[in-house]
């Protein structure tokens, strides 16, 4: 029996390799917490090649474990077949989507939200064009800087202030990524076009955002012209543009965000940055290409709020461990999840983004 | 089918949320790492031995089967449930009860997982040696019931040597203990071994007690490349017989580093098979001593050595026969992953059969594994899509296990023989082993609800 699901080659490839060795259950997050094998990488992947030969029909159960993965790729990092498994999931939910099968309600929601407003949290129109005068740096915040993370805009402002950098703000459009991550290709692909065409008609000379998510939408239009506020900064800094008025004396650890770290491989900018900072940084046990999810990743907290939270959580307590008094992370979505657990679990730990840091010592 | 009736009993005993019927769970837990698919008709995660007992003794009462099931990352179909019924999740069963520094001894649940005890074990010097590769995930329930080996094994031996006790319930319901707590005891019948490598086919395991070791300070590491498959061989005869105990005697053979390069980035010299030697122990100068005979035992048969000078040389060694199943599964797209194991003085021969069974069905077969204790790892490499190169790779496993069995060897090393090996299993067992086998099963489970359908197959 056809499913008359039909997805690229390339995606079969990779569905087909798992050969269900079940390495991924020591890094798949949703599957930390919910202990079932449909929660895992290896469940997800038995149950796409369920859904491909025609065995099961798509019905909300299934639709959940497909669409709860955030696309974290930590099962990536530890799979013996090296199974593309963000790849091959985002395929198959593109294929269920483009099938006419109705994606988990709160995602329906997000998608109608982007593409009536531009934005999910379907407040009005962002500014969809730079908001004041020419400068050297175009900054684009992404969606939830702008309404969950506001102080952290205005940290990256005071950064750019303090070295002088002219700049402007882009506010939207939406840069499509969650959409991508949640089987809408298309609509994904056309915003992130339109995103870039505003973007070019621009004449900054750098791009930043502090979004990984955004900053990977925008590659492979940009290239190498939009970076991620991190290496910006540190660029800033190498050029001695960015001085550092005073250090900080705390421990911290630092939560290496999954889009950034292990999809653009981001990882040292950060730290050095921690490290000019005066802070004195410990690694969690799971830092670099093992970071455990925070859960917020793709809006994944819209989605499936309970699991985010659970992830966020756990990952406070990982931090906790270590015994820092600073968690240090360096995505407006990880820096949101992060803040809500630790008020919820940890409340003497402070939570900030690395520009919160920087714009502190810098001012 | 499992009846309404069945299916609100178990939730009676292990409470609704640790049971299901959903067809995406079923799906899930059909399926291990070897090519086998069965659908459970319920899966149930107990978390206590009477919870075990208890479901057991109603599964024996209606005649439903049970399959047991640790992390599913068996290579055999151990786990995966060929006449339906319930299959029963261990992995909510996952403390460790007691580490007993003294007796270096420790008491674990099944649902523990290999890592996670070894990083408890850390603290006070000890480990548990016999290291499965999917250490990671894999659970110590698991490992004992398929008495798994690993790397280590060459030195230290397989689960079989480490279990010391087992809490045991049988297919009746009824909880055994058996085993003692002294490393020497001749105190009735041996069921510990008995239940070691029974594939979860004797009872559900639901207490064990583990001998551990000190661990080793110091290590060393060689590799040395041979210029044929012969030489190699020999080589690892020499050292293994000369008494040198390698904590790691490895090989890979050309086509595992052609792949590996290319993966990974590494070069190594022209060969025709790599050895890894590593040597571990509680002071330098005699891993050294040993590592040095065997450089020269190696070099007597025409290996080029090269001796790890630093930790990360040593690091590099290992990342290259880490890489090994990485590399290999991204040539093709389906792999086979066998461990038909030969006596150490039959390696050579055994690689050799496999090259000319990788001619004779036209697939190509890669070969690494643990080759001190002769457990080779033939991958075969295919598309289980091309239904035509699918049914030569399954007829060039079939010749591999002949091979194996004809040099002396058996059909599976550390994996298991579950659903995978079953219909071979007469050509290394002989019709009275075969009849007391039964007999035994028979004895344990009258009505063959354990984990029917596994091992001598039906």
């Amino acid at each position: 029996m056809a499913s008359g699901l039909s997805l690229p080659e390339n995606a079969l490839r990779e569905i087909f390799r798992c050969f269900r060795c079940g390495y991924c259950r020591s890094a798949c997050p949703t599957f930390a917490i919910k202990g079932s094998e449909s929660w895992n990488a290896r469940g997800r992947l038995i149950l796409a090649r369920e859904l491909i030969e025609g065995h099961v029909e798509p019905d909300k159960t299934i639709l959940d474990r497909i669409f709860s993965c955030n696309s974290c790729g930590a099962c990536e990092v530890v799979c013996p077949a090296v199974v593309r498994v963000v790849d091959a999931l985002t395929a198959l939910k593109s294929a269920l989507v483009a099938s006419g099968v109705k994606p988990p309600e709160p995602i329906v929601k997000i998608h109608e939200a982007i593409l009536r407003h531009g934005n999910p949290f379907g407040r009005g129109q962002y500014q969809e064009g730079p908001k004041e005068g020419k400068g050297e740096v175009l900054l684009f915040p992404g969606c939830v800087a702008l309404e969950l993370e506001p102080g952290l805009i205005r940290a990256i402002e005071a950064i750019l202030e303090a070295a002088e950098v002219p700049y402007s703000i882009l506010e939207g459009p939406c840069c499509g990524s969650p959409l991508h991550n949640m089987g809408f290709k298309g609509d994904a692909e056309r915003l992130a076009e339109r995103l870039a065409s505003k973007i070019r008609s621009s004449s900054a000379e750098h791009v930043i955002t502090p979004c990984p998510m955004c900053l990977l939408a925008l590659r492979p239009y940009l290239g190498q012209r939009v970076e991620h506020t991190t290496t910006f900064m540190r660029k800033l800094m190498d050029e001695g543009r960015l001085v550092l008025k005073r250090k900080v004396g705390l421990k911290a650890t630092y939560h290496d965000p999954c889009v950034l770290g292990r999809q653009l491989g981001i990882y040292e900018a950060p730290r050095e940055l921690i490290w000019q900072s005066g802070l004195e940084l410990l690694e969690m046990p799971r830092s670099r290409a093992n970071s455990a999810c925070c859960g917020y990743g793709y809006l994944n907290f819209m989605a499936y709020p309970e699991l985010a939270r659970e992830m966020a959580k756990r990952r406070i307590l990982e931090a906790l461990e270590v015994g820092v008094d600073v968690l240090i992370t360096a995505c407006p979505s990880c820096l949101h999840a992060l803040s809500e657990a630790a008020r919820e679990v940890a409340r003497a730990l402070a939570v900030s983004d690395v520009s919160e840091v920087i714009a502190e010592l810098a001012t | 089918m499992i009846g309404e009736d069945l299916v609100r009993e178990l939730e009676g005993i292990v409470g609704p949320e640790n049971v299901s019927t959903d067809l995406v769970e079923r799906l899930c837990y059909a399926r291990d790492a070897s090519e086998n698919r069965a659908l459970p008709g319920v899966v149930v995660w107990p978390q206590t031995t009477e919870q075990v007992s208890a479901i057991l003794k109603l599964a024996n009462e209606h005649k439903v089967p049970v399959t047991p099931r640790g992390a599913g990352t068996c290579l055999s179909g151990g786990p995966v449930p060929i006449r339906g019924g319930i299959l029963m999740v261990m992995t909510k069963m996952n403390h460790i009860l007691d580490i007993n520094i003294e007796d270096m001894l420790a008491l674990v649940e099944p649902g523990v997982v290999w890592q996670q005890l070894n990083n408890a074990l850390e603290p006070y010097g000890l480990f548990l040696p016999p290291d499965p590769a999917s250490g990671s995930v894999c659970t110590i329930g698991g490992c004992v019931a398929e008495n798994a080996g690993g790397v280590r094994a060459v030195k230290y031996g397989t689960f079989r040597d480490w279990v010391q006790w087992l809490e045991v319930v049988l297919p009746t319901g009824e909880v055994m203990e058996t085993g003692a707590r002294t490393r020497k005891w001749v105190s009735g019948y041996d069921l510990v071994r008995l239940f070691v490598g029974s594939e979860g086919t004797l009872g559900v395991i639901t207490k064990i007690m583990l001998r551990l070791f000190p661990r080793p300070r110091h290590r060393a590491v060689m590799s040395a490349f041979a210029p044929g498959l012969r030489e190699a061989g020999k080589a690892i005869f020499y050292v293994m017989s000369r008494g040198l105990t390698p904590s790691a005697a490895e090989i890979m053979d050309k086509y595992t580093l052609e792949a590996v390069s290319k993966y990974a980035g590494m070069e190594f010299p022209d060969c025709e098979a790599m050895l890894i030697f590593e040597f571990d122990g509680f002071t330098t100068s005699d891993v050294r001593a040993r590592l040095r005979e065997a450089k020269k035992l190696c070099e007597a048969s025409n290996l080029k050595v090269k001796v790890a000078e630093t930790e990360a040389e040593a690091n590099d060694i290992w990342r290259a026969r880490k890489s090994a199943s990485p590399a290999l599964a991204r040539l093709r797209p389906s792999s086979m992953h066998e461990d038909a194991t030969v006596p150490t003085s039959k390696v050579a021969e055994m690689l050799v059969r496999v090259r000319e069974i990788s001619k004779r069905w036209g697939v190509l077969i890669a070969t690494f594994g643990h080759a001190g204790d002769g457990n080779l790892h033939p991958v075969i490499l295919f598309d289980e899509r091309d239904p035509d190169e699918h049914d030569r790779a399954m007829r060039a496993a079939e010749d591999i296990f002949k091979a194996a069995i004809e040099l002396g060897g058996t059909l599976t090393g550390e994996h298991g023989i579950g659903l995978s090996k079953a219909r071979f299993f007469s050509l290394e067992h002989g019709s009275v082993e075969i009849k007391v086998l039964r007999a035994i099963k028979k004895a344990l489970d009258p009505n063959e609800i354990l984990n029917p359908g596994k091992i001598w197959g039906d």
